[in-house]
């Protein structure tokens, strides 16, 4: 092994680390990893992929997989436990110590939502009464490299929850100092059965690092940690983007085949829809054979009910997401002020629209049409189209929300397919009143 | 005024004193004035000055106003220099440059005030302790001692050389537990920074791949000049990804509670620039006018052409930002993928829509069934292959002409996705029926 590889072992970051043994020969993983000393072997452990880290677990004798597994963060055994089939969980559990496994079996329970499924249980705990030099001193002895210590939590004599001390604020504490004059009272905590929702709302808000979760009885269970929050901050994110263009899981390096299969459904959803659309429109054969000119402008309305539609169900898939449309009055408030601004949008963009195709009929020669009464036609259902188009993308993600289906659904390509045919109906509808 | 004193009355100055200043700020968005006034002039300037880190800047600064500039200064100066940067950077030029010469922070605030919004700079906190490689232990855990007042976080150090070169970390876990004598230099890990230019964005994510609490940031000479902290990161994050998504619909950035005649005002330029951007799209139609009057029903498999065309240029658009934020050096490459995703996507939705359009076109009684369902279907696998391209060279042209790629709107790309795949669809059409 070259120095440089092994100057990176001993004191490189856990991640770096990782990525090198991904990098490697796959013959030489193991042999890497067995290199490393069991205190930086955990940290490097958790950034490892679900594969070579059970590739490494499975190579090991039970006393190293117990040595391993004890050393892990509470919340990283949890997703091993979760990305293995059940009968390797089944024989990875046993190896945890007693204490451990019975808090493991607990966090398993929580639902994927609830924000106690993102806690860690590796945190220090300060008894009540406890003097700052024995606390400074518990901390020194026991302190555990997967420990979170940036705070340390209080609790009375049944485990109740009472506060936080700062570690900086407990090494610069003098000895006469008492660990209530230190100890801050107005954190933040979260519930046992919050949602994940609010655990990222609360420590987003309240700036902080940590957040302690309680159960009914107010006794501290766990705490959770910003860089988890961030981690499902940023996933969200991703996943709303994802959704709002219909594309599946992506992954940066998955392939052309992979992400044809993703996205296809939803395509040739659209396509069928499109064609269901052509059909039914083929009922206005004669408008348009009539008019042919009327093709010069389906773009502009398609694409500018589009666009208003867009804008609807943007603003609202965030406002849903951030929790701003949980009460009626709030939800009635919004659709309001979205019906109001799509119609005030659709009337100004309408009578542009009117204004820009007369002028432009006026200098090209489009069939036979009166260039006034063709651009009428356009301007009017410009504005009628997207005004249906503005209020279906508020009213559909909160009919979906409140259905409990995700509202991100609602930007799809479907959506807009159907936004299509109310735009491109008003348009055949209003060109055969007017102009046949 | 009556009213307002008895609604202070009712308020318990103790329980604001014991408030977590994030509430103390809810509060005082619901107060007026004269409420405001009061309880300005009786809480301690420290909870002010903190208060006014949880408000919106603009808002903030509009509470500050209310003080006169030595007050203001006064309480800048309690702020984090990160916080403080944010609500100078807001303010008019007159008042920014007297309060800034009232400051004792002066220099570290003016340093932040010369990083662009978008750079790691102006996030960064410039208090931390920094260490000397051959310390011993003993010395390093006094001067850690002494200087936690000082700084956000003491559970990372950070180990500089004599010219304030970066050099590693020592945990506070590993420095409390090793005895002495032993030198920092032995306990030190290497340990990730970044550039105080580099983009925010990427080093949000750089925090979350290392889960790293605090991320040094240095200058091109390897200077370690501040930190960025998890809080800090975790608020940029929330603020920049829904800038994102705003961006990606076309929307303007949202203010809260807005009227909503402002909120349509403020959509509506997007919305007549995409208008505008479709009279080219009628404008190339015409030349196509001969193949339209002999083969109507070409205009109800438009829109079908037209939404394929836009769906899948926003997707490889969004994929394509993301890119642009985490890799940018692989996104051409990601790019190619698109395209070859777009050939295999396309081959299934063209023959789709190929054997639909057949059976539409018979009962459409049209001339040639056989020939447009193959302009539709050839249409349709070219469209798809050339949109991705779009929805790849552009955000990357724009990015390259220094500007931010996320400015190219969905909609935009849609729009101009539109064009290219009609003079695909009218020129296929021409070429396979134009004889009729």
């Amino acid at each position: 092994m070259d120095y440089e590889k092994l100057d990176l072992l001993t004191k490189g970051h856990p991640l770096d680390i990782a990525r090198m043994i991904e990098n490697a020969d796959p013959d030489q993983q193991i042999e890497l990893l067995k290199q490393l000393p069991l205190e930086r072997m955990n940290a490097v452990f958790i950034e490892l992929s679900n594969e070579l880290a059970l590739t490494y677990i499975h190579s090991l004798s039970v006393e190293k997989k117990k040595e391993l597994l004890n050393a892990l963060e509470m919340d990283e055994v949890r997703n091993l436990l979760e990305n293995v089939d059940s009968d390797e969980a089944r024989e990875i559990l046993p190896l945890l110590a007693a204490p451990k496994r019975q808090k493991m079996v607990r966090m398993l329970e929580y639902d994927e939502d609830c924000a106690a499924s993102l806690m860690t249980t590796d945190f220090m705990v300060i008894q009540e009464g406890t003097s700052i030099a024995e606390a400074t001193r518990n901390l020194i002895k026991n302190v555990k490299d997967s420990d979170f210590i940036d705070e340390l939590f209080v609790v009375d004599r049944e485990q109740k929850y009472l506060g936080s001390v700062e570690l900086k604020n407990l090494l610069a504490a003098r000895k006469e100092d008492r660990l209530d004059q230190i100890t801050e009272g107005n954190q933040t905590v979260i519930y046992e059965h919050d949602t994940v929702h609010t655990a990222i709302q609360k420590l987003r808000d309240y700036d902080d690092t940590v957040m302690p979760v309680l159960n009914e009885q107010d006794h501290l269970i766990g705490i959770i940690t910003a860089d988890d929050i961030l981690d499902i901050m940023i996933e969200e994110y991703e996943e709303n983007v994802e959704r709002l263009v219909a594309i599946g899981d992506y992954e940066e390096d998955s392939s052309a085949l992979v992400r044809s299969k993703q996205r296809l459904p939803w395509l040739l959803a659209s396509i069928i829809l499109n064609l269901a659309i052509a059909a039914f429109l083929s009922l206005f054969q004669n408008t348009i054979e009539q008019i042919t000119a009327l093709v010069l402008f389906q773009p502009m309305i398609l694409g500018m009910a589009g666009n208003i539609g867009t804008q609807a169900i943007a603003v609202t898939i965030l406002d849903l997401h951030h929790d701003k449309l949980e009460g009626l009055d709030e939800t009635k408030f919004h659709i309001r002020n979205e019906v109001l601004i799509g119609l005030l949008n659709s009337l100004v963009v309408g009578l542009f629209g009117f204004i820009i195709s007369f002028v432009f009929l006026s200098f090209v020669n489009a069939g036979n049409q009166s260039p006034l009464y063709l651009a009428f036609v356009v301007g009017t259902s410009l504005a009628g189209g997207m005004f249906v188009s503005a209020i279906s993308g508020v009213l559909i993600p909160i009919a979906l929300d409140r259905m409990k289906v995700d509202p991100a659904i609602a930007s799809g390509p479907i959506i807009s397919t159907i936004n299509d045919l109310f735009a491109l109906v008003i348009y055949f509808a209003i060109a055969t009143a007017i102009l046949l | 005024m009556e009213k307002t004193e008895e609604n202070i009355e009712k308020i318990n100055i103790e329980t604001l004193q014991n408030m977590h200043p994030y509430d103390l700020s809810e509060l005082f968005l619901k107060w007026d004035a004269d409420e405001r006034h009061v309880w300005m002039s009786r809480l301690s300037s420290q909870q002010l000055a903190e208060m006014f880190t949880y408000l919106e800047a603009e808002i903030a600064l509009e509470f500050l106003n209310e003080l006169d500039h030595d007050r203001q200064a006064q309480l800048i100066d309690l702020m984090e220099p990160d916080d403080a940067r944010d609500l100078l950077s807001e303010m008019d030029e007159p008042d920014q440059e007297d309060i800034l010469d009232k400051l004792e922070s002066q220099d570290t605030i003016s340093q932040l005030l010369s990083y662009d919004e978008d750079e790691s700079g102006a996030h960064m906190t410039t208090d931390f302790v920094s260490l000397k490689p051959d310390m011993d232990v003993k010395a390093a855990t006094k001067i850690v001692i002494a200087r936690a007042n000082e700084v956000e976080t003491i559970s990372r150090l950070f180990v500089v050389d004599e010219g304030g070169r970066f050099l590693g970390t020592v945990a506070l876990k590993k420095l409390i537990k090793t005895k002495s004598p032993q030198s920092i230099q032995a306990i030190m890990e290497d340990y990730p920074s970044v550039l105080d230019t580099d983009p925010i964005e990427k080093t949000v994510h750089k925090m979350r791949d290392y889960s790293a609490f605090e991320m040094p940031v240095c200058n091109q000479a390897q200077i370690l000049l501040g930190m960025i902290m998890m809080d800090d990161a975790l608020d940029t994050y929330h603020e920049e990804a829904t800038e994102d998504y705003e961006k990606l619909s076309a929307l303007p950035e949202a203010q809260e509670e807005e009227h909503y005649a402002r909120s349509a005002l403020k959509r509506l330029p997007w919305l007549l620039i995409l208008l505008v951007l479709s009279i080219p799209i009628a404008y190339i139609t015409t030349f196509f006018e001969e193949v339209l009057v002999a083969v109507a029903v070409l205009a109800f498999f438009q829109p079908l052409i037209l939404d394929a065309a836009g769906d899948v240029a926003t997707q490889t658009l969004a994929v394509t930002l993301r890119i642009l934020t985490k890799n940018p050096q692989k996104a051409l490459k990601n790019g190619v993928k698109e395209v070859l995703t777009g050939v295999i996507t396309g081959l299934i939705m063209g023959a789709s829509a190929f054997v639909i359009a057949y059976f539409l076109a018979r009962n459409m009684n049209s001339a040639q069934p056989l020939t447009l369902a193959l302009v539709v279907g050839l249409s349709l696998w070219v469209t798809v292959i050339i949109s991705p391209l779009l929805g790849v060279l552009i955000p990357v042209g724009i990015k390259k002409m220094g500007l931010d790629p996320a400015v190219a709107s969905g909609p935009f790309i849609t729009t101009l996705a539109d064009l290219s795949s009609l003079l695909v669809f009218f020129g296929l059409a021409t070429t396979m029926l134009g004889g009729v």
